[in-house]
């Protein structure tokens, strides 16, 4: 499912639109390619997240997921955007610090279950999770409560999580800002096998254009 | 597979000193609600019952005695006229007409003392009145003619009169009322047109009624046979059954034809219209206490959802549905609503149980059971409490499932 931008200016960053940007244009994600967002704080990065997420309404112009306004999703809808078609990772992670790393992993089968969905091959079983965790040396920690992590061992449980469910979509915002190079190269590499076995895109967003991935389309705002 | 996480994420974040602090205060706002409203019910149906006098007051109305009457100048008799203006009122049920003695009657008793014997002696007076007007029915209150024996009820008042007055002052024993329905005397009548020998049992005693009682049969056969003078002599005393409700009007009207009544009698009724007024002023008590647990069991539920903010954002941002989280505060209401009902209703029928063996021990019977109005009003006003509090949480999880702007 492709998400196009038909001339968003969102709300409170409606005086800082600047030419040659996302806002006010008319711009297309499509499904399967790998789009990385590049701006300085304070620029909209978490805003686009949010208005693709649907936790944002507050923008003029118009979002469209493959034809249809979002403007017209109900909640059910956009509780089954996030659930099966978009995976998104928050800036802030939004993981449940009185659980423990597993059971914020494991939420994700009550989900797609809420949805009256069977277990979904795409929620991995406890064993994937695992050898994901490994990965991303965070295995340790699978019954550490995730209130008691670091910052980074968060980033890399909440990519573990957006991971574990089917998605077309996957939004990362700044989620490598608190996991050294080599770390950050270990999850952008899971990010993009799993993204690649799904057909899935992957919008991310980084602070500066320093830190720009190789294979990414950049894309200014 | 049950969604034991996401009820994990709920409860933690929930205090449960609050939890039951607002679940006691619910559960008393329902509980003085329905203890009055079931108590009143009892009321209801004790006052509608036939067999009982609560709903009903017996007032024994004569004329006043003044210095005219002393001179027999004036008639403290109910001529027919009037027995007929009584009958008609609006608040009179029924009335019956006390039938005195028309002869002499002298008691008489030996009683062993010793190895003499003494006796003793009196006249008597007797009244006879409608067996429906009685508060008490002894087995063997009848006669027939050709019994020898005189069934009597006599007013409490005199056995205690001769218990704690009279025996203690001559030395005599106290008797209880069980010992005195033992004895057997004598009876002799005595009137213009003969002379008989009866015996006389007490066989009960009236609160009701002041006058030393004896079935009606026995009184016009004694009267016709020994009477004195008339065949149907005018009445003294009247025993009137009034409407409850209504006695306020009665006595009025006793007071406007110079009648006099038993007052004390007539402080039981109002004793009943006294508890219709506590129990009203519990129920609107109770209404009241009501409606401030309500709100602040409402003001919980808010409370508790906002202190469940972030988590419920966050399920909600992973995709979990709003309707899921409504569901489960509704599941967790009802569970607790249930409990309040159940709770309450046994409690109260407990209560109720206390307050019926109370009330038995004043002669009055109630229903043993819940009151079914009670019991389904009770339901469905929990239930109505649940669907709004439902209601209340969906609005609010709804607001927080939309984008913000449209919030």
């Amino acid at each position: 499912m492709d998400i196009e931008f038909n001339g968003i200016i969102p709300i409170p960053l409606a005086e800082f639109v600047t030419e040659n940007s996302i806002w006010n244009s008319t711009f297309t994600f499509t499904q399967g390619l790998k789009y990385q967002i590049v701006a300085p704080s304070g620029k909209g990065k978490s805003t686009l997240v949010g208005i693709i997420a649907g936790t944002r309404g507050d923008f003029d112009g118009n979002l469209l997921f493959e034809g249809q306004n979002s403007r017209q999703f109900s909640p059910i809808r956009w509780s089954q955007w996030r659930a099966n078609e978009c995976s998104i990772v928050f800036q802030d992670l939004q993981l449940f610090p009185k659980l423990t790393v597993l059971k914020n992993l494991m939420l994700m089968s009550e989900i797609q279950q809420a949805h009256n969905n069977n277990i979904s091959p795409k929620n991995q079983t406890k064993e994937t999770l695992f050898d994901w965790a490994k990965q991303l040396g965070i295995e340790s920690k699978m019954d550490v409560l995730v209130g008691n992590l670091s910052f980074g061992q968060m980033q890399r449980v909440a990519i573990l999580r957006a991971l574990n469910r089917p998605f077309q979509w996957i939004v990362l915002d700044e989620p490598f800002s608190h996991l050294d190079a080599e770390n950050a190269k270990i999850a952008l590499d899971l990010i993009t096998s799993i993204a690649a076995s799904q057909n899935a895109g992957i919008i991310v967003t980084a602070l500066d254009s320093r830190f720009s991935i190789a294979g990414f389309t950049p894309v200014n705002i | 597979m049950s969604q034991k996480i996401v009820s994990r994420i709920f409860i933690k974040t929930q205090k449960p000193s609050q939890l039951i602090g607002a679940i006691i205060g619910c559960f008393l706002g329902f509980f003085l609600i329905f203890i009055a409203a079931q108590l009143f019910a009892d009321f209801k149906t004790m006052v509608n019952s036939q067999e009982q006098s609560i709903g009903s007051q017996f007032l024994v109305v004569n004329k006043q005695v003044s210095v005219l009457n002393s001179l027999k100048l004036g008639k403290s008799t109910f001529s027919k006229n009037e027995v007929d203006q009584l009958k008609s009122l609006p608040s009179v049920k029924r009335i019956s007409e006390f039938t005195a003695n028309q002869f002499e009657a002298v008691a008489s008793m030996s009683i062993p003392n010793g190895e003499s014997s003494s006796a003793f002696r009196t006249e008597l007076f007797m009244e006879s009145v409608g067996d429906d007007f009685l508060d008490v029915k002894p087995d063997d209150w009848n006669w027939e003619l050709g019994n020898e024996m005189i069934p009597m009820i006599l007013p409490t008042d005199f056995i205690n009169l001769y218990n704690f007055n009279f025996a203690p002052g001559r030395g005599l024993p106290q008797l209880s009322k069980a010992t005195i329905q033992l004895a057997v005397f004598d009876i002799d009548v005595r009137g213009a047109k003969g002379t008989a020998h009866f015996t006389g049992k007490i066989v009960g005693f009236s609160n009701r009624i002041s006058s030393v009682l004896v079935p009606k049969s026995f009184m016009n056969y004694a009267n016709s046979h020994y009477g004195n003078n008339q065949a149907s002599p005018e009445s003294y005393r009247i025993i009137v059954e009034a409407k409850q409700q209504e006695l306020p009007k009665i006595q009025q009207y006793f007071k406007d034809e110079g009648y006099e009544t038993n007052e004390e009698l007539l402080k039981n009724g109002k004793f009943g219209s006294l508890l219709q007024a506590i129990l009203g002023i519990l129920a609107v008590l109770g209404i009241v206490v009501m409606f401030v647990s309500v709100s602040s069991f409402i003001l919980y539920v808010q409370l508790a959802i906002s202190r469940s903010k972030y988590e419920i954002e966050t399920l909600l941002r992973q995709g979990y549905p709003h309707k899921k989280i409504v569901q489960w505060y509704s599941k967790q209401l009802a569970l607790i609503f249930s409990i309040i009902a159940v709770v309450n209703l046994t409690l109260v029928f407990g209560v109720k149980n206390i307050t019926n063996a109370y009330l038995e021990n004043f002669g009055f019977e109630a229903p043993a059971q819940l009151n079914i109005f009670v019991i389904a009003g009770g339901f469905l006003l929990i239930a109505s409490l649940w669907i709004v509090q439902t209601l209340n949480v969906r609005s609010q999880i709804y607001s927080l499932a939309l984008p913000n702007s449209r919030r």
